[in-house]
C-alpha cells in the first residue's frame, strides 16, 4: 500500500534522526520548502547518505537523478511519493 | 531456457572483449611507463593481500596517478571514476567505459555514479578514487578528503587501501608510490553511523596517508639515492 505523504515525512524524519544523531534540527518547525543544506545543515555527503537510507527503507531506487535535485525536503516527498511501491 | 542460456553467454563474450582491450591497453601502454616512470612501491606496514573487492583512496598530484595506480596494482584490474567532461564523443565514451572508467559529474554528483562504484565493489572489483576530488598540483599539502568515498566502502562492505604518490619532480625522475595497510570502515564507524562518523572516518584515512607521506619523508634520501644509481 502507497504510504500518504504525511507518513513518508514521518519515515523521512526517522532517517534524519538516524543519520544526524547529535546534530539533529527539530523537523516540526520545518515547512517542505526548508533547504536540506541551508536549513538542516546537510553536507554534500549528508545527502547522500540520506537517500541510500530512503532507498533502504522505502525500497526504492534512485535512478537518473543528482543531488542538484533534491533542494528541498518537499523535492525529497514527492520524488519518494511518485516512485514508492505499490 | 535455451534463450536465456545463449543471452548469458552473449553476455560473457561481451565482457570477454572488454576486458581484452582493457588489458591490451594496459599492457601495451605500461611499455613506455616502465620505462618513463619506472614506478617504485615502498609499503608502510605489513603487506596484505586482500581477495574481493577494496576501493584504492590516493592523493591526486598527476594526471597520470591512473595510470600510476595502475601499475602499482599491476595484477588487478582497476575501475576508476572519469569526469563527465572526458565523455565528449562516442568514440570516447566507448573507449572511457572499456577501460572501466565510471563517469562521475563533478556540479550534480548522480546516484548513478554511487551505485555503478558499490555494484562493482560488491562484485570483487577494485576501486580507485581520489577523496580529494580534484586534481592538486599547486601544493604539496593533500586537501582534505570527501567522505563519500568512506560512504562508498561502508555500503559496499569493502576495506580502503590508503596509497600516497609522491609528487613528479622532473619529467625524468622515477615515480614513488607509498601503499599503506587496509583500513576496514565498518570498524572505524559501525554498521549505522551518522554523518559525523563519516566525516571523522574520512579524517581518519587522510591522516593515514599523511602518515605514509611522513614515512615517505624520512626514507626518501635512500629511495633517492637507489634511483640515482639505477
Amino acid at each position: 500500500m502507497a504510504l500518504s505523504r504525511n507518513e513518508i515525512k514521518e519515515k523521512l524524519t526517522d532517517i534524519m534522526k538516524m543519520v544526524m544523531r547529535d546534530r539533529m534540527p527539530d523537523l516540526s518547525s520545518l515547512d517542505e520548502g526548508a533547504s536540506l543544506v541551508n536549513d538542516l545543515g546537510l553536507s554534500s555527503v549528508g545527502v547522500l547518505y540520506i537517500v541510500i537510507a530512503i532507498e533502504e527503507f522505502f525500497g526504492i531506487e534512485f535512478e537518473n537523478v543528482g543531488f542538484g535535485d533534491f533542494a528541498t525536503i518537499g523535492d525529497v516527498v514527492d520524488y519518494i511519493e511518485q516512485n514508492q511501491q505499490e | 531456457m535455451s534463450s536465456k542460456s545463449n543471452l548469458n553467454n552473449k553476455k560473457k563474450k561481451t565482457k570477454g572483449v572488454g576486458n581484452f582491450l582493457y588489458d591490451f591497453v594496459k599492457v601495451t601502454g605500461s611499455i613506455p611507463t616502465l620505462i618513463w616512470m619506472r614506478p617504485k612501491i615502498l609499503r608502510f606496514g605489513k603487506k596484505q593481500k586482500i581477495k574481493g573487492g577494496y576501493m584504492i583512496s590516493a592523493n591526486h598530484c598527476s594526471f597520470l596517478d591512473p595510470v600510476m595506480i595502475h601499475c602499482v596494482f599491476w595484477t588487478r584490474r582497476i575501475y576508476s571514476l572519469a569526469t563527465k567532461d572526458l565523455y565528449v564523443t562516442p568514440l570516447r565514451t566507448w573507449f572511457f567505459n572499456k577501460m572501466h572508467c565510471i563517469q562521475v559529474d563533478k556540479e550534480n554528483f548522480s546516484l548513478n555514479s554511487f551505485h555503478e562504484v558499490t555494484r562493482q565493489l560488491k562484485r570483487g572489483k577494485v576501486v580507485s578514487i581520489f577523496p580529494e576530488g580534484q586534481l592538486n598540483r599547486a601544493s604539496q599539502e593533500m586537501l582534505a578528503f570527501k567522505s563519500g568515498v568512506i560512504l562508498m566502502a561502508h555500503s559496499a562492505r569493502v576495506p580502503i587501501v590508503p596509497v600516497y604518490l609522491v609528487p613528479p619532480g622532473r619529467w625524468y625522475q622515477r615515480r614513488v608510490a607509498v601503499v599503506g595497510e587496509p583500513i576496514d570502515v565498518r570498524t572505524l564507524c559501525g554498521d549505522m553511523p551518522t554523518v559525523d562518523d563519516l566525516n571523522r572516518a574520512g579524517d581518519y584515512v587522510h591522516q593515514k596517508e599523511e602518515e605514509l607521506k611522513a614515512f615517505y619523508d624520512k626514507n626518501s634520501k635512500s629511495v633517492q639515492h637507489e634511483a640515482a644509481e639505477q
